[in-house]
């Protein structure tokens, strides 16, 4: 098939186009920070009164900010498998989603950190962290890798960023020109000289091969905070993987759910075209299975021993009060949805946002049955306390709260997709053969 | 059928008859039901109580008046309820210091100023309820006891000697008390071989521990108390600190390099490789900002 190759002005202009004010873009802003008030307001109440206005207690004391937390850890992990295991191997398909999987690392990477702080009655005392973290401690490891897979997301983002902010600068004009000039500025005088593109290429290089490791990281350490206690449903060795082979399958559903949005309200139909949604459902098909062969083990091997604790743990799971939420986000959420995308038509765009929905939804619940029901289980009896001590139930307060993370994260992917090109501009034009890049 | 309700057929036809009857009958020593409150009960008292009953009571009785104990077997009962208010004070202490399973015994976990301080919570929803006067120190009936400790080298043995202080405070040697000798250890108090009966002389003669470990030193510390379930006797208790156990020799768990010691003693591999991780990843993250700027100078 004989491709005519578009020129640098059509592909500019394609992918410049959503950059603008439109009335769209304001109502949506208006209802996110509208939102975002209203549950800051929440979290007001919560630093004048104290933890208390959550409904943890003293035996579950890790409640949805903290399954919220390894949900935002998991999210941002797709970055990695896009940007950098794909895109070293050379993957072709992946640029015009390289860019998406690195607004969706930034976004929930950045959030991720803050709905620790969310879950601190004493958010001043962060810094104590650092101060007088033990090195012994995954808590200090945590927030090392956190704030370290968050920078390099974020220079990832910004390197690949320089090209096109010096190829469009000159026609950010349905913004305030203040914007032109900040775009001039940030793209650091790159005219496509062969020493810039050389200290890119070798920042890039260099930034991938820091993120694989680096996104290992990150979501290891998040299950070894539960991983390395004796506490049953958490003692476990393969925490570590079966906590990022999950992510991917989270990450691969943020990132469809925001290509598919993205491609409607900006147009790109062209660009994100449906062989990207098929691959990418291809993808999720995979580290589903992954995922799903991880789940075997991880309820398998305990449930075939029944040691007494692990026994206690698996029935009320599987067939105690928390056995319908376990098995409608088993079965919901991971097991059909992956029988559903073996068929070529679910992997359409529209089908396949909606899939991607359902997963999604399903991994942030996965997160509350991994963190919570271990914790309705200790090893000594719970005695003396008044009901509410024993069955965890989040409160309003807590869950607004925690919706201030979910529009945290929708206003930092919508600033950061609606101000700067979501397609790599220069990549794809390379990509597509063009001739003249004239650079203004 | 499944297990749960296998599990629930078993509990309905062999344990619940037994604890249906055994429900029925307890019985409190008519000499414990006379005893009353050393103290008014006042609302600062019921203050105290209610803070206590929300810790200790109400998960299983529920909140007062609003008739929500746990639902168990036998029922726990809301305390505001006719049945409780309408025994005697004694009779309440009673049950609340001896339990009966499975009510816990709460005379090792609440002291008798605490147990009275919850009958106090408990009365202050009974607006019918006029409290009997208490037992104040004018009145008292029974005797005054002074308790102290000494340790005999020769004999190995700890002597507990009672004097009874007599109405024209003279000390007189008190024969006949129970008493208990109790060692202060990690979690509470305990119990030092079995009570002993004082001689004419007022002692008690215990057997001195030749294996118990107590502090570097090997200081242990001692409680007498007399065991008075009536209240026949004033508070009478001694306390004292003797080095007659096995210095404790054991090394700190923290003075090592270990996982679970202080940060100063983790593992110089773990701090070497932490450090060596974070040195290397910022430092080529500073490499590439540093690098950002000659982009920068190039095309100048």
């Amino acid at each position: 098939m004989a491709e005519t190759i578009p020129s640098f002005e059509s592909i500019t202009h394609d992918l410049t186009r959503h950059i603008n004010l439109s009335k769209g873009f304001k109502i949506w802003m208006t209802f996110l920070v509208i939102g975002l008030g209203v549950c800051l307001y929440a979290y007001y109440l919560q630093l004048k009164n104290g933890l208390g206005v959550a409904g943890i207690r003293d035996y579950i004391s890790w409640g949805i900010y903290l399954s919220n937390f390894v949900f935002f850890v998991a999210s941002s992990l797709i970055g990695m498998l896009i940007s950098g295991v794909l895109g070293m191997i050379g993957v072709k398909w992946i640029t015009p989603i390289t860019r998406i999987a690195e607004i969706i690392a930034i976004a929930f990477s950045a959030i991720a950190g803050l709905v620790i702080v969310m879950d601190m009655g004493r958010p001043e005392r962060l810094a104590y962290v650092f101060i007088y973290g033990r090195f012994q401690s995954p808590i200090l490891w945590d927030v090392t890798v956190v704030t370290t897979y968050f920078v390099l997301s974020g220079l990832l983002y910004f390197l690949t960023l320089i090209p096109d902010l010096a190829l469009t600068h000159h026609k950010i004009d349905k913004l305030p020109p203040v914007f032109g000039k900040a775009y001039k500025i940030l793209s650091l005088n790159w005219a496509n000289k062969p020493e810039q593109n050389a200290i890119i290429n070798r920042s890039i290089r260099i930034l991938l091969l820091l993120l694989i490791p680096s996104a290992l990281a990150i979501h290891t350490v998040t299950s070894w905070l539960f991983a390395l206690t004796l506490r049953p449903g958490w003692d476990s060795t393969i925490f570590g993987p079966y906590f990022v082979s999950g992510a991917f399958v989270a990450g691969s559903s943020a990132v469809i759910i925001a290509m598919y949005f993205f491609r409607k309200n900006y147009k790109l139909s062209e660009y994100l075209t449906d062989v990207h949604f098929n691959n990418m459902g291809k993808l999720l098909v995979l580290v589903s299975l992954v995922y799903l062969y991880f789940n075997v083990n991880e309820f398998l091997v305990p449930g075939y021993k029944l040691r007494r604790a692990d026994a206690i743990h698996l029935q009320d799971l599987l067939a105690g009060h928390n056995a319908l939420l376990f098995w409608t986000v088993q079965i919901g959420g991971l097991l059909f949805p992956v029988i559903l995308l073996l068929f070529r038509k679910m992997r359409n765009p529209g089908p396949l946002m909606l899939i991607s929905i359902a997963m999604l939804l399903g991994a942030w619940f996965k997160r509350f049955i991994i963190v919570i029901p271990t914790q309705e289980h200790p090893f000594l009896p719970i005695q003396h306390v008044p009901l509410n001590f024993k069955v965890y139930t989040p409160t309003l307060t807590e869950i607004a709260i925690t919706f201030v993370s979910f529009f945290l994260v929708l206003i930092i992917i919508t600033l950061l997709s609606k101000f700067f090109p979501v397609i790599p501009i220069y990549e794809t034009a390379k990509e597509k053969g063009v001739a003249t890049i004239t650079i203004p | 059928m499944d297990f749960k309700k296998c599990f629930v057929l078993f509990f309905l036809l062999t344990i619940l008859p037994w604890m249906k009857i055994s429900a029925q009958t307890w019985i409190v020593p008519d000499e414990a039901k006379t005893k009353v409150s050393p103290f008014i009960f006042t609302k600062e008292t019921a203050e105290k109580g209610q803070s206590i009953y929300q810790k200790n009571c109400q998960s299983c009785h529920g909140i007062p008046r609003q008739n929500n104990p746990a639902k168990i077997i036998p029922d726990p009962g809301d305390p505001a309820a006719k049945k409780y208010q309408s025994q005697k004070d004694g009779e309440m202490f009673w049950k609340v210091t001896s339990g009966k399973t499975p009510m816990p015994q709460f005379q090792n976990i609440l002291s008798e100023e605490e147990r009275w301080n919850v009958i106090s919570f408990v009365r202050s929803f009974n607006p019918e309820y006029i409290q009997p006067q208490p037992e104040t120190r004018a009145g008292f009936s029974g005797k005054i006891i002074k308790l102290s400790i000494n340790y005999i080298p020769d004999l190995k043995k700890i002597k507990v000697i009672a004097m009874e202080v007599t109405k024209d405070k003279k000390l007189i040697p008190s024969q006949g008390d129970k008493i208990i000798l109790s060692v202060k250890r990690y979690f509470g108090e305990m119990q030092f071989g079995d009570p002993k009966i004082t001689n004419q002389s007022g002692f008690a003669l215990f057997e001195a521990p030749v294996d118990l470990t107590g502090d570097k030193e090997g200081k242990i510390e001692l409680t007498a108390r007399v065991d008075d379930p009536t209240g026949k006797v004033g508070d009478a208790l001694a306390a004292a600190i003797l080095a007659i156990g096995k210095p404790n020799t054991a090394p700190s768990l923290i003075a090592s390099r270990a996982w679970w010691s202080t940060r100063k003693m983790a593992p110089v591999w773990v701090i070497a490789t932490f450090s060596f991780a974070v040195i290397i990843v910022w430092g080529f993250i500073f490499y590439i900002l540093l690098s950002l700027r000659k982009i920068r100078r190039i095309d100048l």
